[in-house]
């Protein structure tokens, strides 16, 4: 039987398919048929079989590193919290869809809830929590149903709540509901919200493993890094190792878009090359130009950089792109290069908090540079501003989204600056079109199914 | 920005690190047992304590770091990011005010990179900020009056007063409201709705009113007590006056030295009387010698008296305001021939009414395009001329009198364009018969934006008549410096230009106690100019004579008045179109053969009208703008003229928002336009307050910080504390300016409910011990927010 999932998505066959195993074939709304393919195994092994430094020892020697942006090790995290003075600790899902071409979470939410329930109890034991919030974007309605039902099954059964299988160990879960926001992806602005403020990013230090939501120490997960820890804590850290690199251990959810024949979500190892990712999805429609890596604040790789870079946190993020919210918008030689730029630069200047001015005035301006660009009326020494203010915005930075909002514009640049010259000096695209929506159809599979309204 | 700050705002300044650590009592506090970690500042190694912030650190050791979203009562916020420093081993700027010191952290405030972080976050700043610090015309004013000020009083028909805001920066409203070119009004903003304001028009409309009844002149401020020195000044022109005026008023007693027998200078001897009625004249100059300064006539520099007789006979400072004297020479054959009449003697003779034997019936050429050569034209028309030519080298809209030269026409003078004198043209007995011109050829602009004009051979013209007036400039008269002793000529510097040399800022020559400012200094030039010098050379030698040094940074940066100014991108264009009022004035044919004023000056209705176009394009938080400040201190002028807009000074400009103003609330002003969203304002009135009136609303590029759903504040639980105005680090919100009536109260209706007492923020009303014995009391010292807003404050 089917289970029903969200319209937009759509998962890609082949891949290495770890948390998206299953997934459309196992009825998230039975406990006994999760349980059945070894649900709830590693929360039994971990709670009942180790101590909490062995499982955070377990975590760090698969060598998790945070999926939602970042890339921070997971075991670094567990342990400053652990070791953080406080009786009350709290741990944190975020599912809330910062990135709306980013399909991972919710399709976790969606298709295994009780995974992430599962890794939410896990790392609340590991780090002495007795509180688990899932955060979930309101507009969710699927995965907020289903989490719901998962967290009072698990709580029927004994897994969540009071005195869990009759240890010690307890963890009070609840499912959080808020607005969904690309500023939601920081930690300490979902930590805000989740406090009835308005979700803006804090100054860090003190990180929320110190000193996070109401005070206490907090860890703040996205939904896939915890279904990663349910799988590790249910195989091994062994097990987990054995697909990707060295330094970049495991699998990732990745969602291709963009000029491919086959849009959607894949699973693959880390350090699998772009172009194979690109092949997962049946491969390009024409000639592949470039590939946006890593979300709003994607890097652009041309394509004769794809065939040699490995997704992962090491060699991608050289070649100037990042896993972020891990997707891939492909573009192919009819897509101009500015437009695509300017595309996602004003997305993350729409989407900024309006804490801090640069990001809240700086990014606006640079879309108003690479408007004048694409109106050929550019100022004497636009090409050159951008390049000095997104330094200068980097540099006085407060979030990592506001330091990222320039990369798209920055890595076109460095590789097809002749495209921004063409723009500004002569009012020509190379690319042949370059209407500012013209991006947006390299979205349209997901956006059909209203995934992209924020877009 | 020099303040030296105790960490939780209260500072005292001075620029220099580690200077006057004794001044403050740093409130930071200092637990017994603290560790002490050494940390290095700016090449220093300096000991802090464990736990505080780079800030805090900076701040007790003096180093200055700007802020202006830091409220030392509340945790670092971090949206303003003008704080930033910094730190070795660290790839970006990290803020001060969020990161704790560590061990052996090496810290930088002030890099390049870290002062260009923060120049970016200023222009983005400015980029948005729909708000002037000085309106235009202020700014462009060389004497800063507060004109929309006193606009406003005008509109209330409140002449009086607007007068008092007028003197406060300039003493002679009457006079310049006849003589001054208003560089004010070409900056105007009403502009980008209909025309400029009459700004000129204006004041000399209500200083008339004032001069014309019989009582005390009204004073800019009390009069202070006598100090006990004695200052001379030389030269009773405007920029001695304005000298003699200013430190008569801060207590300093003045005597001005006159060559000529009678006041005024220039304005008496170089302006005809048909632009300024020397009677009137004379009214408004009196108001020096009310305030009791004496009037030494017939004294010259040089001739009657030297400087070194001045110091020793004991004035503890000495003005030099001797003007410019000394016409310049045009360096052509036969330039002294019989028949060329002296500029400035031209002017002497026709100012006191004294025929000119030459231009009566002559045919008169004059040569030259500035207010001299416009006066000596006009004044020829009036001594009887038969006819009058003004030649000028460059083109009309490069002529300083522009304006006037229409009326000159009107009157029937003849303009010549582009055409230098070669040779003035003499028959065999050597009397003038003609002056020989070369047409000149506009070429590439000057530094000031004006074409060089160059001569273009082949085309000499000679043009007929019998006298010569040569009114190309003039320069200050110094034969007297050679007359000094030794130690005092050693100590004046003459300039190339030939004017004597000042320090720009504090008005002072290389000998101690002698100041010097006016034309002397910069050349012949405005009168509005001279005054505005005076202004300042009295300020600085008014701290001076009370015992500050000059050349301490802090006493400089307030006399040398440093002023940002802010670009202009939204235009008024909603405002209802009603153009300038304008003066009546004579016909040609009723003034053009009598000294008489020609200009009627305004009727009342006029003048309450003109002045109520005024769009009050001002900021009341001037003098405590911490953005103004940073302005200034990190040098982003940007110019606001409208045709120096550029992107050069800002290259951020782009859309930005005209938000409004919200007056609804009684005790609040809020400026949206102001706003720089540092989020002070929410978080105190959240945090310590506990309203919680205002957050951030909007998203992105339009984000701002206002109440929710941009509601008046009345709608919101505000308790009209005045926190938040406080707080504030600029105009957006101020306590608003209110006239406190007494309040009645009647004791035999009050129920001693108590309401008010609790409901009051400020205790002014408080319940006693025995209730039925309250009383109601105004003598105990209460808070006064009025008073609060007046106070110059470091608001960090």
């Amino acid at each position: 039987m089917a289970v029903e999932l969200s319209p937009q998505i759509r998962i890609l066959p082949g891949g290495e398919p770890r948390l998206l195993k299953g997934i459309g074939d196992l009825d998230p709304g039975s406990l006994a048929a999760v349980r059945k393919t070894g649900g709830y195994k590693g929360l039994t092994r971990s709670i009942t079989k180790r101590s909490p430094e062995e499982v955070i020892a377990e975590v760090s020697a698969a060598g998790l590193r945070g999926r939602g942006g970042a890339g921070f090790p997971v075991a670094d995290k567990w342990r400053a919290a652990r070791s953080a003075p406080g009786d009350r600790k709290i741990v944190v899902a975020n599912l809330m869809g910062a990135d709306p071409t980013s399909l991972g979470d919710r399709t976790l939410a969606e298709g295994k809830p009780h995974l992430v329930l599962e890794g939410a109890i896990i790392a609340a034991a590991a780090v002495g929590a007795s509180e688990a919030i899932l955060a979930v974007r309101r507009d969710w309605t699927l995965a907020i149903e289903r989490l719901k039902a998962a967290v009072a099954d698990a709580e029927a059964a004994n897994l969540a709540g009071y005195l869990i299988l009759g240890t010690d160990v307890s963890v009070n879960v609840s499912v959080w509901e808020g607005s969904g926001a690309y500023v939601a992806g920081e930690e300490t602005a979902l930590i805000h919200a989740l406090q009835g403020d308005r979700g803006m990013p804090l100054i860090r230090p003190p990180y929320p493993a110190e000193r996070g939501l109401w005070g206490v120490p907090t860890v703040v997960h996205n939904a896939e890094t915890l279904a990663h820890v349910a799988w590790i804590a249910g195989h091994s850290a062994a097990e987990f190792a054995k697909l990707g690199t060295r330094d970049a251990p495991g699998t990732k959810l990745v969602t291709i878009a963009g000029a491919v024949r086959n849009p959607g979500l894949s699973e693959v190892a880390l350090g699998t090359s772009v172009d194979k990712l690109i092949g997962l999805a049946g491969g390009s429609t024409g000639t592949v130009k470039a590939a946006f890596i890593g979300g709003p604040g994607a890097g652009a790789l041309a394509a004769d950089e794809l065939g040699g870079t490995a997704y992962d946190y090491g060699a991608l993020g050289e070649a100037g792109g990042h896993i972020g919210s891990g997707s891939v918008l492909v573009t192919d030689a009819g897509t101009c290069m500015v437009a695509t730029a300017r595309f996602l630069l004003d997305f993350s200047a729409r989407e900024a908090c309006g804490k801090a001015v640069p990001c809240r005035i700086g990014t606006r301006r640079l879309v108003e540079a690479l408007d004048r660009i694409l109106a050929a009326t550019p100022r004497p020494n636009d090409l050159v501003m951008l390049r000095e203010l997104s330094m200068k915005i980097a540099d006085t930075a407060l979030c990592r989204l506001e330091s990222l909002a320039p990369r798209p514009m920055l890595t076109t640049l460095d590789r097809f600056g002749d495209e921004y010259r063409a723009h500004a000096e002569r009012g020509v695209c190379l690319a042949g079109s370059c209407s500012t929506d013209a991006v947006l159809p390299l979205l349209a599979p997901l956006a059909e199914a209203g995934g992209l309204r924020a877009w | 920005m020099t303040f030296v700050g105790d960490g939780n705002g209260n500072g005292k300044g001075n620029g220099q690190a580690g200077q006057h650590l004794e001044d403050y009592a740093p409130i930071w506090p200092v637990v017994p047992g603290t560790k002490k970690i050494s940390v290095t500042i700016n090449g220093r190694q300096v000991e802090a304590e464990e736990g505080q912030t780079i800030l805090q650190a900076c701040r007790v050791l003096g180093v200055e770091v700007p802020t202006l979203c830091y409220e030392p009562k509340l945790s670092p916020y971090g949206a303003c990011r003008i704080c930033v420093v910094e730190v070795e081993g660290q790839d970006n700027t990290p803020i001060s005010c969020g990161t704790q010191i560590t061990e052996g952290m090496v810290i930088t405030t002030h890099s390049e990179r870290v002062i260009e972080n923060r120049r970016l976050v200023l222009e983005l700043i400015f980029s948005d900020h729909d708000a002037y610090c000085l309106p235009p015309c202020q700014f462009k004013c060389p004497t800063r009056v507060d004109i929309p000020g006193y606009l406003k009083a005008n509109s209330e028909g409140n002449w009086e007063e607007a007068t008092r805001i007028l003197k406060r920066s300039l003493p002679f409203p009457a006079i310049l409201g006849r003589v001054c070119p208003a560089p004010c009004e070409t900056h105007c903003r009403r502009e980008e709705v209909d025309t400029a304001i009459a700004i000129r028009d204006s004041h000399r409309y209500c200083a008339d009113r004032v001069l014309e009844v019989d009582a005390p002149a009204p004073l800019p401020w009390p009069k202070e007590a006598p100090t006990g020195r004695r200052v001379a000044v030389v030269g009773a022109g405007p920029a001695g006056m304005t000298v003699a005026y200013y430190l008569q008023l801060r207590g300093h007693q003045c005597d001005v030295y006159e060559a000529d027998p009678e006041q005024g200078g220039m304005l008496r001897y170089g302006i005809p009387e048909y632009r300024l009625p020397k009677g009137w004249m004379d009214r408004e100059l009196n108001h020096v010698w009310e305030l009791g300064a004496t009037f030494k006539p017939n004294m010259r520099l040089g001739r009657d008296f030297h400087l070194a007789d001045l110091l020793d006979q004991g004035y503890d400072a000495v003005f030099v305001g001797t003007g410019c004297y000394k016409p310049n020479e045009m360096g052509i054959p036969n330039e002294y021939a019989d028949g060329t009449v002296n500029a400035l003697e031209n002017l002497y003779n026709s100012t006191r009414g004294v025929p000119v034997p030459l231009l009566k019936g002559a045919r008169v050429v004059v040569i030259g395009g500035g207010f001299t050569a416009i006066d000596c034209t006009r004044t020829s028309l009036r001594q009887g001329a038969k006819s009058v030519t003004i030649v000028y080298r460059r083109d009309l809209k490069d002529m300083p009198s522009q304006d006037e030269v229409h009326e000159a026409i009107e009157e029937g003078a003849t303009v010549i364009f582009q055409a230098a004198p070669m040779r003035i043209v003499t028959d065999a007995k050597g009397r003038v018969t003609g002056v020989e011109f070369q047409r000149m050829h506009l070429g590439e602009p000057d530094e000031k934006g004006r074409r060089r004009p160059e001569p273009m051979p082949g085309t000499e013209f000679i043009v007929e008549c019998d006298t010569v007036l040569g009114a190309i400039g003039q320069g200050p008269e110094l034969s007297w410096v050679d007359l000094e002793p030794d130690e005092i000529r050693g100590g004046l510097e003459v300039s190339r230009q030939g004017r004597l040399v000042v320090d720009p800022n504090t008005f002072r020559t290389g000998v101690p106690k002698i100041f010097a400012g006016g034309d002397v200094n910069l050349g012949a030039t405005t009168v509005v100019e001279a005054i505005g010098d005076g202004r300042r050379a009295s300020y600085a030698m008014d701290y001076w004579l009370r015992g500050h040094d000059l050349d301490d940074p802090q006493v400089r940066r307030v006399v040398s008045e440093p002023q940002p100014s802010f670009l202009t991108i939204v235009p008024f264009t909603d405002d209802v179109k009603e153009p300038q009022a304008v003066m009546g004035k004579k016909g040609p044919e009723e003034r053009s053969d009598n000294f008489g004023e020609y200009e009627y000056g305004y009727t009342h209705d006029q003048a309450m009208g003109e002045a109520a176009r005024c769009l009050q394009c001002t900021c009341e938080a001037i003098g405590h703008c911490d953005l103004r400040e940073a302005a200034i201190e990190y040098e982003t002028t940007l110019n606001m003229a409208i045709d120096e807009r550029s992107i050069q000074d800002n290259p951020y400009v782009g859309v930005n928002h005209g938000y409004g103003r919200d007056e609804t609330h009684s005790f609040i002003l809020r400026d949206y336009s102001r706003c720089i969203d540092c989020g002070r304002c929410a978080q105190v009135c959240k945090d310590i307050v506990g309203a919680g009136c205002y957050d951030f609303i909007g998203k992105g590029f339009d984000s701002l910080v206002t109440t929710a759903d941009y509601v008046s504040l009345n709608e919101t639980p505000c308790v009209s504390c005045g926190r938040c105005a406080e707080t504030c680090p600029v105009g957006a919100l101020m306590p608003r300016p209110r006239i406190l009536e007494t309040y009645q109260l009647d004791v035999s209706r009050c129920i001693f409910c108590g309401i008010c007492a609790d409901a009051c923020p400020y205790d002014a009303l408080r319940c006693g011990p025995e209730f039925e014995f309250s009383e109601y009391q105004r003598d105990l010292p209460m808070l006064d927010i009025l008073e609060m807003s007046d106070r110059e404050r470091p608001t960090r």
